[in-house]
């Protein structure tokens, strides 16, 4: 069965989101479009609960969307055509979050992860990567990021 | 499509959230908080009791309606927050800044 959403993408030349499970994680390949990042999310809680690890997940759930759409809005800049990838796998003790974009990556030992200004609008994504994962780590370009979650189920 | 219902009620207003608000949901409920505070709302109570997802867009969101009614003597309150996203602001250092209170236990 073909969707709306499915058809619109294929009407656009994009390919759709693929996902692939596994009982370790999950794999996703997305489109640049943030309705996306709710199938994600939505299929890490459920992998999440039925493991159960069901106290991980506000934090894996606050985690990929935080760094799925940056991905997408700033690294790929809404180019559905463009790629995330994502893959989400389960060790002993820790979830592991993978997410490469296909963006020029940005310069994130400048950006830092402190707490921005309380007046501040924006600059929160990797505040909040700092506070939640317990290792967040970019490659040298910025256009892949790793996080490592301690699980707490 | 977001979720959200605003009760206005003189210059204050109530908006219940839905079970999340992200960056999918802002460009709306950005126009229409803009739309209230031109319109004279000076302070808006977020009702958080459905909410279980704030991303830090969503978050932005707040931050700006809080400063533009502060510019005119109003503000924000964020009633009835979840224990993790009340830790969330406070990570962020906004739990006291948006007025947060936590959603009462029983």
């Amino acid at each position: 069965m073909v969707g709306v959403k499915d058809a619109r993408l294929a009407r656009d030349g994009v390919a759709p989101s693929t996902y692939r499970t596994t009982s370790a994680g999950l794999r996703a390949d997305l489109p640049s479009e943030l309705r996306e990042v709710e199938g994600l999310c939505r299929k890490a809680g459920l992998l999440l609960e039925r493991k159960g690890l069901g106290e991980s997940v506000f934090a894996v759930d606050l985690l990929l969307r935080e760094f799925t759409n940056n991905s997408m809005i700033h690294g790929n800049r809404l180019a559905s055509g463009k790629r995330v990838r994502v893959s989400l796998r389960i060790l002993r003790r820790w979830i592991v979050v993978r997410i490469a974009d296909e963006g020029p990556g940005f310069d994130w030992r400048a950006r830092g992860v402190g707490v921005p200004d309380e007046k501040s609008t924006s600059g929160r994504g990797l505040p909040i990567g700092a506070a939640y994962a317990r290792h967040l780590r970019f490659n040298p370009t910025g256009n892949r990021v790793a996080l490592w979650i301690e699980t707490t189920g | 499509m977001p979720e959200f219902n605003l009760v206005r009620n003189g210059n204050e207003a109530v908006l219940k959230l839905g079970e999340k608000l992200t960056a999918l949901d802002v460009p709306e409920l950005q126009a229409e908080l803009k739309r209230g505070i031109g319109d004279g709302i000076r302070e808006i109570v977020f009702d958080l009791s459905a909410t279980t997802t704030l991303d830090s867009t969503a978050i932005g969101l707040l931050i700006a309606a809080n400063n533009s009614l502060a510019a005119k003597q109003g503000r924000i309150r964020l009633v009835n927050v979840s224990p993790n996203l009340i830790k969330l602001l406070q990570s962020m250092r906004l739990a006291e800044r948006l007025n947060a209170a936590e959603v009462a236990n029983g």
